[in-house]
């Protein structure tokens, strides 16, 4: 097994040295006139304005944290349903025993994902207005925040 | 020296060295790319171990998730391009005096082994062991992970809610 | 069988016991270098004339007989050209991006099963390594985004990565069905099984997984659009938008290095196309007949060119399949505009999230109650055929 992975070890090496190779082996032949139009930043032929990074919305943050929770589920998932097939052949028990922790484990998850979806959590846009109904009258968080009277939507 | 030998020995330093740029790197998105070479030569380790679902996994959740997660966070955070983040040599003293207790201990446990007549053994395929352990044994704790996921889920998405604006509070501050 | 395993053979006739890491860099060398970069740069030669062809003007054709020769010629330009980076870029993280999305792209080429005897690395998890390498395609999009040091490139980036992340969970979702009713995740084992099925014991299997039940059927378009979102191409194509973004995150990238993103992006489609063809759509089986008892009786000396004649129509029907889905992407490309960000985040967590879901949860139940056998296996067993 160490050879089939060592196989898919040059694939990916092989794949990550090519752009150097390539590049350095252009660097011969290229030419290279830097000027300073050139070496700036591309704003639509203007000359760039404010700096080039971004106050960011958090909602891109929130999509990465709710994609690893469902990449872990996904990735522990695998090696479970790969025995799905093999423990129906054993019995009927052990069939259900895998069946019911597999879809336990996605059923649970999925639920959360439910419950973002109807209190408006995975949405792109947010608007704070309509969520005070969502949020089943309020939790205390929600009170502290609006009473110091400050917008950070 | 058998390939694997060679190969175990260029993940090890590439995991001690992107684990040092990480820790002491002034440049907080260089420290960011360094943690890609640590994770990456951990899945390179666990690959030479024999634990080839182990490898992949690692690559999924830890280089495709968590790093997304730490890049997504350094880049939104404000101004922290304009920081240099140098320690005064003070707050080495505790850590430094940690990591050299952990060490020797590591030492002195791998002087007592047996490292003689070492050779790579044939390795069996683990993804179907993982998954029995994962539905016999394991379970339980298996179980507990589904909570805990679910825990981190909703933790994060009421944290990042916005502020209920709250209409018959006026100008209240 | 691995490819090394096959060049390998080549020892019995020279006699020099070459060592095996040779065999696997050469094996690598055969499918990156002679297979996906022609292929992918072939299809953007392809690609071009599609697009003429929907757009009723006639494409390329001065570059050699009929254009053939158009790809070779913008591959020898963009060499050509002058590498500029703005001064202000991150030279490091600059250079270091286009490697990790090649290696995410190319990499993952070692686990499709081009044929019965020939596939990069015969791994025991194939079809999950192909998933873990496509991870590292969101990090070289965000970083190269990046350290370009221009906002547009930064926005493009940051949705870029945002898109290709939310969809890998149908993807994997799509995936784990057809692990479900396979039992495996090597991608030799799942092509073998989806052979004729045939009345002889412990041969034949059940059919192409897209027909094993209808759950399968639906989670083939649910990867065939992950997939499509995966690669940037429309209409999830936000992060290049075209009209939008100038050129979204690989804006500032000129020459050779934007000829190595488009050759990852294209690259991307092949292994995509490569894999649903492998899982969904039988590999390299065809109906009726199974290819691994093609006996045409040529031989070579005492040599048997059996397997030779065999490999080459597997990778024939292989290729043919992977073409027709190729053409499809192209010709969703030049159909349909192009999805807003929320919405297209709204398709992959509120519907294919869903909707994968159920499938899993059906294909599941439909594997218990009739023991894995496919729709075909089972109208069979009503005839008495089988």
């Amino acid at each position: 097994m160490l050879q089939e992975l060592g196989n898919a070890f040059a694939f990916v090496l092989l794949a990550a040295l090519l752009p150097p190779i390539i590049l350095v082996l252009g660097s011969f032949f290229r030419p290279s006139f830097p000027h300073e139009g050139k070496l700036t930043t591309y704003e639509c032929g203007e000359m760039p304005v404010g700096s080039a990074y971004l106050m960011f919305n958090n909602r891109f943050y929130l999509v990465a944290i709710v994609f690893l929770v469902f990449d872990v589920e996904v990735a522990l998932l695998f090696p479970i349903l790969m025995l799905f097939r093999e423990a129906i052949e054993i019995g009927g028990s052990t069939a259900l025993q895998v069946f019911s922790l597999a879809f336990a484990f996605l059923g649970v998850l999925f639920v959360g994902l439910i419950y973002e979806w109807k209190t408006g959590d995975i949405d792109w846009v947010k608007d704070a207005v309509d969520r005070k109904d969502a949020m089943l009258g309020g939790g205390p968080i929600a009170k502290v925040e609006a009473k110091s009277g400050e917008n950070i939507a | 020296m058998a390939l694997v030998d060679l190969f175990v020995a260029f993940c090890f330093l590439l995991g001690i060295g992107g684990a040092f740029f990480t820790a002491f790197h002034p440049n907080i998105m260089y420290a960011a790319i360094s943690l890609i070479m640590t994770l990456v030569s951990v899945a390179g380790l666990y690959g030479a171990l024999g634990a080839d679902f182990l490898a992949a996994a690692q690559l999924i959740i830890y280089v495709g998730g968590i790093l997304i997660v730490i890049l997504f966070a350094v880049m939104m955070s404000q101004d922290i391009y304009k920081k240099r983040f140098a320690e005064s040599a003070r707050k080495y003293i505790l850590p430094a005096s940690a990591s050299l207790i952990i060490f020797l201990g590591l030492a002195s446990l791998s002087r007592k082994m047996d490292w003689s007549g070492s050779t790579t053994p044939d390795f069996e395929p683990t993804a179907r062991a993982m998954g029995w352990a994962l539905v016999g044994p394991y379970a339980v704790p298996f179980q507990y992970v589904v909570v805990v996921l679910l825990v981190g889920l909703i933790g994060a998405v009421v944290i990042a809610r916005p502020a209920i604006k709250n209409e018959d509070e006026g100008a209240d501050s | 069988m691995s490819l090394a395993e096959l060049l390998s053979g080549v020892n019995q006739f020279i006699g020099v016991g070459v060592p095996m890491f040779v065999f696997s860099i050469l094996g690598a060398v055969i499918v990156i270098l002679l297979f996906a970069m022609p292929v992918g740069g072939f299809a953007t030669y392809i690609e071009r004339k599609i697009a003429a062809d929907f757009q009723e003007r006639i494409g390329p054709n001065r570059v050699g007989p009929i254009g053939l020769l158009q790809f070779f010629a913008d591959g020898i330009k963009m060499f050509l050209k002058e590498d500029t980076i703005s001064k202000n870029a991150d030279k490091f993280i600059y250079n270091f991006a286009p490697s990790l999305v090649m290696a995410g792209s190319l990499g993952a080429f070692a686990a499709i099963p081009f044929s019965a005897y020939v596939i990069g690395a015969d791994l025991n998890i194939g079809i999950f390594y192909a998933m873990a390498l496509g991870s590292f395609v969101s990090l070289g999009v965000l970083l190269g985004a990046w350290s370009s040091e221009n906002k547009w490139s930064l926005l493009g980036g940051m949705r870029g990565a945002a898109q290709i992340v939310s969809y890998e969970i149908p993807l994997g979702l799509a995936v784990l069905s057809v692990i479900t009713i396979s039992g495996t995740m090597s991608m030799h084992e799942l092509v073998s099984q989806q052979a004729w099925p045939s009345a002889a014991a412990g041969q034949g299997g059940h059919f192409w997984n897209i027909v094993h039940n209808p759950f399968m059927f639906i989670n083939f378009f649910i990867y065939f659009i992950a997939a499509l979102a995966e690669c940037n191409r429309v209409p999830f194509d936000l992060p290049e938008a075209e009209s939008e973004l100038v050129s979204g995150f690989n804006t500032e990238f000129s020459g050779m290095r934007f000829g190595l993103y488009a050759l990852a992006e294209f690259a991307d489609v092949i292994l995509f196309a490569c894999i649903a063809t492998a899982i969904f759509l039988g590999g390299w089986h065809v109906p009726f007949y199974d290819l691994r008892s093609l006996d045409l009786g040529l031989t070579i000396g005492d040599a048997n060119l059996n397997p030779l004649i065999q490999t080459v129509a597997m990778i024939g029907v292989f290729l043919a399949k992977v073409s027709v889905l190729i053409f499809i992407v192209m010709w969703i490309r030049w159909t349909l505009p192009r999805l807003r960000v929320d919405q297209l985040m709204n398709l992959c967590w509120k519907y294919l999230i869903p909707i994968a879901f159920f499938n899993l949860i059906g294909a599941a139940v439909w594997t218990w109650v009739f023991e894995g056998q496919s729709m075909i296996q089972l109208i069979g067993k009503v005839m008495g055929v089988l």
